[in-house]
């Protein structure tokens, strides 16, 4: 675990995105891509609890904000699951990956913007498939004993000095 | 400047943007050393902004490198390895894990004792030598050259190429692209295009081939 501090929020955003989801399409036609998509809204939305949201579909992919890492964490590890289920039992067609920051974000109508929510965005381009990637001040608003994460290195942010230290979740919830 | 080597559970951190990376692990070393000065604080983490840095450090230690345009370079044997960069290219002769990624860099491996981690968009990713692999790329090659144990390749239109060592598993997808997947003459490799067909063959493999791809051609061969 990192020893960063917590932000002063603990506004959470999580982005998903299936990939090859694009060349998908073009190979199996539009009925099957919005099989897809209706497949995994379905198995994001049970994931969902409390006041955690699903803020907007963005083509292939879908925007969550959590009030705090855990249940963010809970609901990504959760859509992972489902999405691997679904592949082995269902024929699911394609690998999910993930991205998930932790600090201010601001409300415009049902929409969240800010640099939290560009940060996610950009985690997740870093993913792999079957892969949840999160930063430094997401590890830091959840316990120690919560999971294992493995480093993955620094990532540049346009507009900001510092580093963002990411990390790969490596093994779920513990006990 | 020079500083003790980290103890066995920590690493070495390096962040650049512009500037390349070049890391020399050292058999006889003891010290770690940098041209550029270490941020005080624990993990030991230097930041290059855009100039070149230069690290030698001992066998076996374990880094985790990060540079956006800077090509990233690591000789000699190391430890459990990260690297992240957008463009720039990454090089790692043996490490005893890798995680490397990149968005448009080139990457190559020539040595990973144990699993080797890599994740590209649009650059080739070349692995001479690993353990267990699980390599995904969009539109890059992948090619896993000598997989000592069992593998996972997901590339959305580029090509994989996977020699696999011995009675390992591979789980290899594409939509549009090409899979090509060895065995030595003597293992009995079980293909299928899914897990659920597996669970109703034939024993008497030694191992399995789960291969799927949406457009592109799949064949498993023996040499």
């Amino acid at each position: 675990m990192t020893s960063s501090e917590l932000p002063p929020s603990t506004d959470t955003v999580l982005f998903t995105d299936l990939v090859g989801f694009t060349e998908y399409n073009d190979a199996f036609g539009d009925a099957a891509a919005v099989a897809a998509l209706d497949a995994q809204l379905a198995i994001a939305r049970r994931a969902l609890t409390g006041d955690s949201r699903l803020v907007k579909e963005l083509g292939d992919g879908l925007m969550f904000w959590f009030p705090h890492p855990k249940p963010a964490l809970t609901a990504a590890t959760a859509i992972l699951n489902g999405i691997d289920a679904a592949r082995e039992h269902e024929g699911f067609p394609l690998g999910i990956r993930m991205g998930m920051h932790a600090g201010a974000v601001t409300a415009r109508g049902d929409d969240v913007v800010g640099h939290t929510v560009n940060v996610a965005s950009r985690i997740a381009d870093l993913a792999g498939p079957g892969e949840l990637v999160v930063s430094d001040s997401v590890l830091a608003g959840l316990e120690a004993t919560a999971a294992v994460f493995q480093p993955v290195g620094p990532a540049r942010v346009k507009g900001v000095q510092a580093p963002v230290w990411l990390h790969r979740f490596a093994a779920p919830l513990a006990g | 400047m020079s500083w003790p080597a980290p103890a066995p559970t920590a690493v070495v951190r390096i962040s650049t943007g512009s500037g390349a990376v070049h890391v020399q692990a050292e058999a006889d070393r003891t010290e770690c050393w940098s041209n550029v000065d270490a941020l005080d604080g624990s993990p030991m983490t230097i930041d290059g902004g855009s100039s070149k840095v230069e690290v030698r450090v001992p066998e076996g230690t374990d880094l985790v490198i990060g540079s956006t345009s800077g090509k990233v370079t690591v000789d000699g044997r190391v430890g459990a390895i990260s690297v992240l960069t957008t463009s720039g290219r990454i090089s790692i002769d043996h490490a005893a894990s890798v995680d490397a990624r990149s968005t448009s860099g080139r990457v190559e491996v020539v040595h990973a004792d144990g699993e080797c981690r890599v994740v590209s968009t649009s650059g080739k990713v070349q692995v001479d030598r690993c353990g267990a692999a699980d390599a995904a790329s969009r539109s890059g090659r992948i090619v896993l050259a000598d997989a000592h144990g069992p593998v996972r390749a997901n590339c959305t239109s580029g090509k994989i190429v996977v020699a696999v060592a011995g009675a390992h598993d591979v789980d290899a997808e594409t939509v549009s692209g090409r899979i090509d997947v060895s065995y030595p003459v003597e293992v009995r490799p079980l293909v299928a295009s899914s897990a659920a067909d597996l669970a109703a063959a034939t024993p008497g493999h030694d191992c399995t081939v789960v291969a799927r791809s949406g457009s592109g051609r799949v064949v498993v061969s023996t040499r």
